[in-house]
């Protein structure tokens, strides 16, 4: 079982790194060549900050996901850090408990949000609001799981890792 | 109450060592589901429409072009130029330290990555003629603090963000106050050099060596060029001037290293990584500045400053002051977000113009990088320069005082911030 | 003092007389406003706090947020319709998502004049288009009269005609019409951020931009490019919308109260908006500004021809609405 959640989850982590890259290499590209067309060719592409404002909202999204399983996310530890280890990891299944409760909540508001937001749509390219939220929505899905398998190795120590 | 149990989550929340977006979150969630007025549907729209911001998406491009020059070795030209010049003068070194992280800050856009990268080659060239390791870091540390304040900044980008107003003018307003910050800390290197005689010294460089130094560090040179005359001519707004900065860095990077694929894949993480960790509070944190405005916090602190009859000057201590404390716990994105909201009011009650506040706020809160417990660049520094965190902190006490100096002169004199946007927007 | 904005904690001045003559607590709502403050849309908001609170006695009570405190544009209008929000009091074109026929109103160069204006909003269509955006957004306009001085160009060169516009650069609002508009007149459109408005126009990365006459000056676009052409191609009113759920809490006598207060204020926006702009002109033309005051605007007009045309392809407003529009006299 676990081996099986663990290669989905690898395979859902590659492909938010898929997109996070492609959407580092869309913004400068566009931004820079919307700037020759402006300025130079006197004649703007429409739709282009659009685009590489739905890219960035993308990478942000997905950015957020891939940091939170790297347990990167900026965090003030001074009043942990010197705890010792049983503490720490008591604290640790408490914030992750925190933490599900809230990506709980955040999806259902994602999840209530998403038939509204189809009528907010970008002037040119049609973006629909609903497709950021969508994305937002898979990224706290993620991260809620994350959540979960912290809580369970916190509790169950090694044995996790057994096949 | 409900302000009450707000408050009481995030405190908690942040002791308890939660990501800080998590804990805003957190808040607010507590927040709106106590207030039966307010819907949680809201919560994707504030957390959709916090990161959908055109000045927001300038921020990657800073970013990822720091990462860029980083990697291209681009640090030790910079450093090296100074140091031809003005290496030979008594205390030589430190001066460098100095104008080198003022160089690198035209191109990068936050103090963490100026101290990883410039800080390592600084503190070794000290060492090597050795200074005394805790002076080295201290210098380091201080110096980088005029990476947010020169342009480009993210944290500028941030602020301008929340603040509602131009970057271009933000970044021209920080000019001056990264000069003036310059200015102090090589005065007191001054100072301190005339009082130790046993400052190591080194010889003069000639003019050929000058040469060099300055052929191998013009193109770099270049990028702040292009950025600020690109938003200073029009041809390209602060959005896209970072995208042109990307893209020329991109080219010196392959000009300087001819990088590989898995370089550039290990650039664009690091560039990510930055971006994401202070988008993902810029997100939380639109959420829980709207739920403190309709808890009414700015109007309640304006409202009680108004009754104390607070001046203007007042004011802008107590900003200073909060602000101070505030980053003793906080990095510098976390306070502008959570501060911003409640500041704009204030200065709308009292006539500040909202470019020279954020540039008070962004030095305040820079400042505080250098002050325990969150000193978060006084962490990186005695990592890399192997001294305890004890000895960092007394090392860096005196190189306060510079800096506390100028904070002052930017706070009571705007005209420091707001005479080159004027001069050059009007 | 503080108290008064502690509307939650049961001890603002309204609560303490209620509790006094027995009453129950007061119905609180919240009004967002985007305008700056000192504007007319601010002013004339606050305006309405005042009448709301004292014709009710203190029933209705109004928690002002001006500025975009609490959100704006799309944002804004999402919270309305969750009911965070309960009121806003800004332009109409926010609405028009769910109502294409008011898709027409940000259209350039519809109405001849305000009057004709006016005849659309007390139009019979109108009164329709009402009614649909409350059953399609659970949002109810409560007065659509206030109108204010229409949009306008501010350029670097003179104009005149569609001619002097044709291939320049023009910071045009991300409105689907507007952009439309434009573009059928010919020229380029640029997206720019308002807040870097000023900036692209006075270093020349715009040569022209539209906004209403008061913004000109709010902004001091002025300062950075010398002619302004009454192309007067957009009336658009401010609307007071009220969430509908938050709508039916009240008494009919406390209905009757907010609408009438909501009609009031956009008297007392038009009257504000039309005073200041008198005197915004005078200051502008003292300042070097050169006025168009009589731009061709038929051959303005002339342009829309084929924008009219695809739009009612496009279905963007319901057909045959255009020469319902015109039919008006
Ligand atoms: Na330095
Ligand atoms: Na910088």
């Amino acid at each position: 079982m676990y081996s099986i959640y663990k290669k989905i989850q690898s395979l859902i982590i590659r492909m938010f790194y898929i997109i996070v890259y492609t959407a580092s290499i869309i913004i400068p590209v566009i931004l820079a060549i919307q700037v020759i067309f402006r300025y130079f060719l006197k004649s703007p592409i429409p739709g282009v900050e659009e685009l590489a404002s739905a890219s960035f909202i993308w990478l942000v999204i997905f950015g957020s996901a891939i940091l939170f399983k790297e347990k990167k996310h900026i965090a003030v530890d001074m009043f942990v850090r010197n705890k010792s280890e049983n503490i720490k990891k008591i604290i640790d299944i408490g914030n992750n408990v925190f933490m599900l409760l809230i990506f709980a909540v955040l999806i259902y508001s994602c999840y209530i949000s998403i038939p509204n937001q189809m009528f907010y749509k970008t002037v040119v390219l049609k973006i629909s609001r609903s497709t950021h939220t969508i994305a937002l929505m898979i990224s706290f899905i993620f991260m809620l799981m994350c959540c979960i398998e912290n809580i369970m190795r916190g509790l169950l120590g090694g044995h996790i890792n057994a096949k | 109450m409900e302000l009450i149990a707000l408050l009481f989550t995030f405190i908690a929340l942040m002791l308890l060592g939660v990501p800080v977006a998590m804990t805003m979150f957190g808040a607010s969630i507590v927040y709106i589901i106590m207030d039966p007025t307010l819907s949680l549907a809201n919560i994707a729209t504030k957390v959709v429409g916090g990161v959908s911001s055109y000045s927001l998406l300038a921020l990657p491009l800073y970013v990822m072009a720091g990462e860029i020059m980083n990697s291209a070795g681009i640090t030790r030209r910079l450093f090296n130029l100074p140091l031809s010049f003005i290496g030979h003068v008594k205390g030589g070194l430190a001066h460098v330290n100095i104008l080198a992280s003022m160089l690198f800050a035209g191109m990068s856009g936050s103090a963490i990555a100026d101290t990883a990268g410039l800080g390592k080659i600084e503190m070794q060239a000290m060492e090597e003629e050795g200074y005394d390791t805790g002076f080295s870091a201290a210098i380091t540390a201080a110096s980088s603090t005029v990476g947010p304040i020169v342009p480009p900044s993210t944290t500028l980008i941030v602020y301008a963000t929340v603040a509602e107003v131009s970057v271009a003018r933000l970044f021209l307003g920080g000019l001056m106050p990264g000069i003036i910050m310059c200015t102090l800390m090589m005065m007191y290197v001054t100072f301190i050099a005339s009082k130790q005689y046993n400052f190591p010294t080194r010889s003069k460089n000639s003019w050929e060596d000058r040469f060099v130094a300055f052929k191998e560090a013009i193109f770099p040179l270049i990028t702040p060029v292009i950025i600020i005359l690109g938003i200073v001519t029009g041809i390209t707004t602060a959005t896209e001037a970072g995208a042109v900065a990307v893209i020329y860095s991109l080219f010196l990077c392959y000009y300087y290293t001819r990088f590989t694929l898995s370089k550039f894949i290990e650039i664009m993480k690091a560039a990510f990584n930055t971006t994401a960790q202070i988008c993902f509070i810029v997100i939380a944190s639109a959420l829980f500045g709207w739920v403190i405005t309709i808890a009414k916090v700015p109007d309640l602190v304006g409202n009680y400053l108004f009754a104390l009859g607070a001046s203007k000057w007042i004011v802008l201590l107590l900003i200073n002051i909060c602000l101070l404390f505030l980053g003793c716990f906080l990095s510098i994105t976390s306070s502008i977000l959570i501060a911003t909201p409640t500041l704009v009011v204030l200065a709308s009650m009292y006539n500040i113009d909202l470019v020279h506040l954020g540039i008070v706020m962004t030095l305040n809160l820079t400042i505080g990088l250098l002050t325990p417990p969150v000193g978060w660049n006084l962490y990186i520094v005695s990592g890399l320069a192997n001294i305890s965190f004890e000895r960092m902190v007394k090392s860096v006490i005196p190189l306060l005082i510079p800096l506390l100096i100028s904070l002052l002169i930017i706070t009571y004199f705007d005209q420091t911030v707001l005479w080159l946007p004027n001069l050059i927007i009007k | 003092g503080c108290s008064q904005n502690a509307s939650s904690s049961g001890s603002s001045p309204s609560e303490q007389k209620s509790q006094q003559t027995g009453k129950k607590e007061p119905i609180v709502l919240k009004l967002a406003v985007e305008s700056a403050v000192g504007t007319p849309g601010e002013v004339s908001g606050q305006d309405f706090k005042k009448m709301v609170e004292e014709k009710t006695n203190g029933e209705v009570m109004i928690d002002y947020y001006p500025v975009g405190q609490l959100g704006t544009g799309d944002d804004l209008t999402e919270l309305l319709q969750t009911g965070s929000v309960d009121m806003s009091w800004r332009a109409i074109d926010w609405y028009s998502k769910f109502e294409p026929g008011w898709n027409i109103l940000s259209m350039g160069f519809l109405f001849r004049d305000q009057e004709h204006l006016n005849m659309f909003l007390t139009s019979s269509k109108n009164e329709e288009f009402k009614a649909n955006i409350v059953n399609k957004a659970g949002l109810r306009v409560l007065a659509d009269n206030g109108v204010a001085a229409p949009r306008v160009v501010i350029s670097k060169k003179p104009i005149n005609t569609p001619e002097d516009m044709k291939g320049i650069n023009m910071r045009v609002p991300e409105i689907e019409m507007y952009l439309k508009t434009w573009t059928g007149v010919g020229v380029n459109a640029v997206s720019v951020p308002w807040g870097e408005a000023y900036m692209v126009l006075q270093q020349g990365t715009v040569d022209a931009l539209e906004s209403p006459l008061g913004s000109i000056y709010g902004m001091k676009f002025h300062e950075a490019a010398k002619y302004i052409t009454m192309t007067n191609h957009i009336y658009s009113p401010y609307v007071m919308v009220i969430n509908e759920k938050s709508y039916n809490k009240l008494t009919e006598e406390q209905k009757t109260i907010i609408r009438e207060s909501a009609f009031e204020t956009g008297k007392l926006f038009s009257k504000y908006d039309s005073e200041s702009a008198d005197i915004k002109v005078q200051e502008m033309m003292n300042q070097g500004v050169t006025i168009n005051k009589t731009p061709d605007i038929a051959a303005f007009q002339a342009k829309m021809e084929s924008v009219v045309e695809k739009s009612e392809k496009d279905r963007l407003w319901p057909e045959g609405l255009y020469d319902y529009v015109q039919s008006l006299k």
